[in-house]
């Protein structure tokens, strides 16, 4: 069997439009992450012991159970209670719940980094709650783990070909479908694989750059 | 609820083993594979730390499930015959090499540069230096990242059930396609893993406890504390 | 503490080379550490180098315990080339063996102390005997308590190196390093990490195995009581080079170098 290269070239429009169905459900579930991770990050950090221990329990569900059965979860059993989403919405909320867990680790991280003398300095200058977390706290928390928050925001761009299972029909699930029609695998998954590896690794060497360049700037801060 | 609870324990209980047959045999190509390539990425010489390098970020890059497809589909075009089994253990081993390679290589080098000075001091051979001052050294600090990467370890088995093995997620797909009643099957899938990477950190826990080279320094004083009183105290004015 | 059993080296007095050499040697980091250096230790000599911090004298320790490499330059043991060795003739950089041979002659005592954590205090000095002089564990286990005794510290032989003071950690280190018989032992700052309480029972040791002894010595040290007392060549150091050496009488009293006058000015 060898590499049919007038196939790999016919393949390539459509695999580039699921590349592009992977990007957006990624950049998606990535907000979604960020956004949710944070907020997750917030409740782990406080001293309310409900909200803490909630926020702790939803980390570990989501981090400890595989991706795989959280989607399936969300596309087969919500139905059953009358809850029906489209395998493309399941599929980018499956992977924003999913990377916010992860987010949230990395945010609380972050916070508990803060040196406890800013929240003092804020007591004492009578500063809102909401303005410390957002004019101290939040500003000195987020900067250094900007790398890590990238690393699973990479994470999540490789996790997003399990949605193809559900039915969504991005880069995985091109690769899948153009291997039956043609009974030509090789060349697919092939293209495939070197796709997710290329940005993959683009993305690893480009937050690596980043954190040594956050190195020299703030060298006070100990990366997490 | 179905009336047969064999029905439902039965083919769970089968597909926890295949998960766990999974997951040992990963584990065991990982870890020893992983240790290989961490040495290699030490080694002195340019080349071996360069292919260290490359399978590290290869394997780290790729994505575990379009790599198990690749290899279910491609390897036996290219004359290359493995049971479903074996393919399974190949590609999670070789994933999961990559990170451990990169812990190990982390613990070793966490090991304070002054005890490989001291040992060197006593005219220790580098092959003593290491066994007996470096390696029980790096052995505890590596060991709560080998966890966790123990616990995603067994997270990733779930993709060998795209690829038609028997494991406790294609069990639960299955049940559901005959039952329905997903949310309880599901549930119930989700409640075996947590209870496996409960199982799974409490051991390593206990390993680790074991293994202390000093007792632990205080740790820290919890933030939490401060913001109690934080949040009791102050609050909007 | 004990002073029976002094460690003696099987030093050849007849042999006219001196214990240690540096020749023309040159280190650089970023910046030259040492420049173009000339020193010489004779057998038995107690030599104590001082100066600003940043000089370049823990750099020369270093070079000698081959934990560093000199960029030029030649370094010798009782006459043997240290970083390189001869092969059919010709000088080639010296190759792990013969640093692990020529390192049989050199002990260390280290700042930080670094004890091996994972081990009791017996098997830290057992530990050089058994791998490298090929002993057995009970030959390595009498001579190991010989020389914590010698350092005042046998009873606590089975103990972890956690459970001991700084002093005491220093001293272990001590009888680790002496038990393998070293011709030249170096002291690196050796009491610079420890509580002013505890330095005098380090110091203690030291005298001991500078009085009774005939093992030769450099030390790098800030204490400069301690080094007129025991030295018999104090060398000031600054910035990569030797500015003057001589007996401590002559250095402490009498300065002639202006950069040693300040330097002695404002540490004592």
């Amino acid at each position: 069997m060898s590499w049919d290269w007038a196939y790999s070239i016919s393949i390539i429009p459509a695999l580039l439009s699921g590349l592009w169905v992977t990007l957006i459900v990624t950049f998606i579930a990535t907000s979604f992450g960020l956004i949710g991770g944070l907020g997750l990050g917030i409740l782990g950090s406080m001293a309310n012991p409900v909200l803490s221990r909630i926020a702790g329990a939803y980390v570990v569900i989501f981090r400890n159970t595989p991706f795989l059965v959280q989607l399936y979860l969300i596309y087969f059993a919500l139905p059953e209670f009358g809850i029906v989403l489209s395998s493309e919405v399941s599929g980018v909320l499956g992977l924003g719940l999913f990377i916010s867990a992860y987010m949230a680790e990395v945010y609380r991280a972050g916070i508990t980094s803060v040196p406890s003398g800013q929240w003092e300095a804020s007591i004492s200058i009578n500063m809102s709650k909401f303005h410390t977390w957002t004019r101290v706290i939040l500003p000195q928390a987020i900067p250094p783990i900007i790398p890590m928050l990238g690393n699973y925001a990479n994470l999540a761009f490789k996790l997003s070909a399990y949605v193809a299972v559900i039915g969504t029909i991005e880069l995985f699930g091109t690769a899948l479908r153009l291997g039956e029609r043609s009974y030509r695998y090789l060349e697919p998954f092939t293209l495939v694989g070197l796709m997710y590896l290329i940005v993959s690794v683009a993305v690893t060497v480009s937050l690596r750059q980043l954190e040594k360049r956050m190195q020299r700037t703030r060298p006070q801060m100990t990366t997490l | 609820m179905p009336t047969f609870w064999d029905e439902i324990v039965r083919p769970l209980a089968e597909g926890t083993m295949m998960t766990l047959l999974v997951f040992v045999g990963g584990i065991l190509i990982a870890t020893t594979l992983g240790i290989a390539v961490a040495a290699l990425r030490l080694s002195k010489f340019a080349i071996l730390r360069g292919i260290a390098w490359v399978h590290v970020e290869f394997f780290r890059g790729v994505s575990v499930l379009v790599l198990i497809f690749w290899v279910f589909f491609v390897f036996p075009l290219i004359g290359i015959t493995m049971t479903t089994l074996m393919t399974a253990w190949v590609v999670i081993g070789l994933n999961q090499s990559a990170f451990i390679a990169e812990i190990v290589r982390a613990g070793i080098q966490a090991v304070p540069r002054g005890q490989v000075e001291a040992s060197i001091a006593i005219n220790l051979s580098s092959w003593d230096r290491f066994r007996n001052i470096v390696f029980p050294q790096a052995l505890p600090i590596a060991l709560p990242p080998y966890a966790n990467q123990l616990v995603n370890t067994l997270k990733e088995t779930a993709v060998v059930s795209l690829i038609g093995l028997a494991d406790l997620t294609f069990r639960g797909n299955e049940l559901r396609t005959h039952l329905g009643h997903s949310m309880e099957i599901f549930v119930s899938i989700g409640i075996v893993y947590l209870l496996l990477a409960y199982l799974l950190t409490q051991g390593t826990s206990w390993l680790e406890r074991k293994m202390r080279v000093e007792p632990k320094r205080g740790a820290k004083p919890k933030q939490t504390i401060k913001l109690r009183s934080f949040f009791m105290g102050g609050g909007i004015k | 503490m004990e002073r029976e059993s002094p460690v003696t080296t099987t030093d050849d007095v007849r042999s006219d080379h001196p214990m240690v050499e540096f020749r023309n040697v040159v280190k650089r980091y970023d910046q030259t550490v040492l420049d173009n250096l000339d020193l010489v230790v004779g057998k038995g000599e107690k030599s104590v180098i001082i100066g600003p911090s940043g000089s370049g004298k823990t750099t020369i320790l270093r070079i000698l315990m081959t934990l560093v490499r000199p960029e030029e330059g030649e370094v010798l043991i009782d006459g043997t080339p240290l970083w390189k060795m001869e092969r059919g003739g010709q000088l080639v950089d010296a190759n792990d063996k013969h640093l692990r041979e020529m390192r049989n002659s050199l002990g260390m005592v280290f700042q930080q102390f670094n004890l091996f954590p994972h081990m009791t205090v017996l098997r830290n000095v057992t530990e050089g005997l058994i791998r490298v002089k090929g002993m057995s564990k009970n030959q390595a286990e009498e001579e190991a308590l010989a020389n914590l005794d010698r350092v005042g510290l046998r009873h606590r032989a089975s103990d972890h190196t956690w459970q001991l003071s700084g002093g005491q950690q220093q001293r272990v280190a001590i009888a680790r390093a002496i038990a393998l018989k070293p011709r030249v032992l170096l002291f690196d700052e050796v009491t610079s990490a420890l509580d002013p309480e505890l330095v005098g029972e380090v110091l203690e040791v030291i005298r001991d195995l500078a009085f009774n002894t005939n093992i030769t010595m450099l030390f790098v040290t800030h204490e400069m009581r301690f080094a007129r007392e025991i030295a018999d060549n104090v060398i000031m150091f600054d910035r990569g080079q030797v500015v003057e050496q001589g007996p401590p009488a002559q250095i402490f009293d009498d300065p002639r170098e202006l950069r040693t006058q300040d330097f002695l000015r404002k540490v004592t």
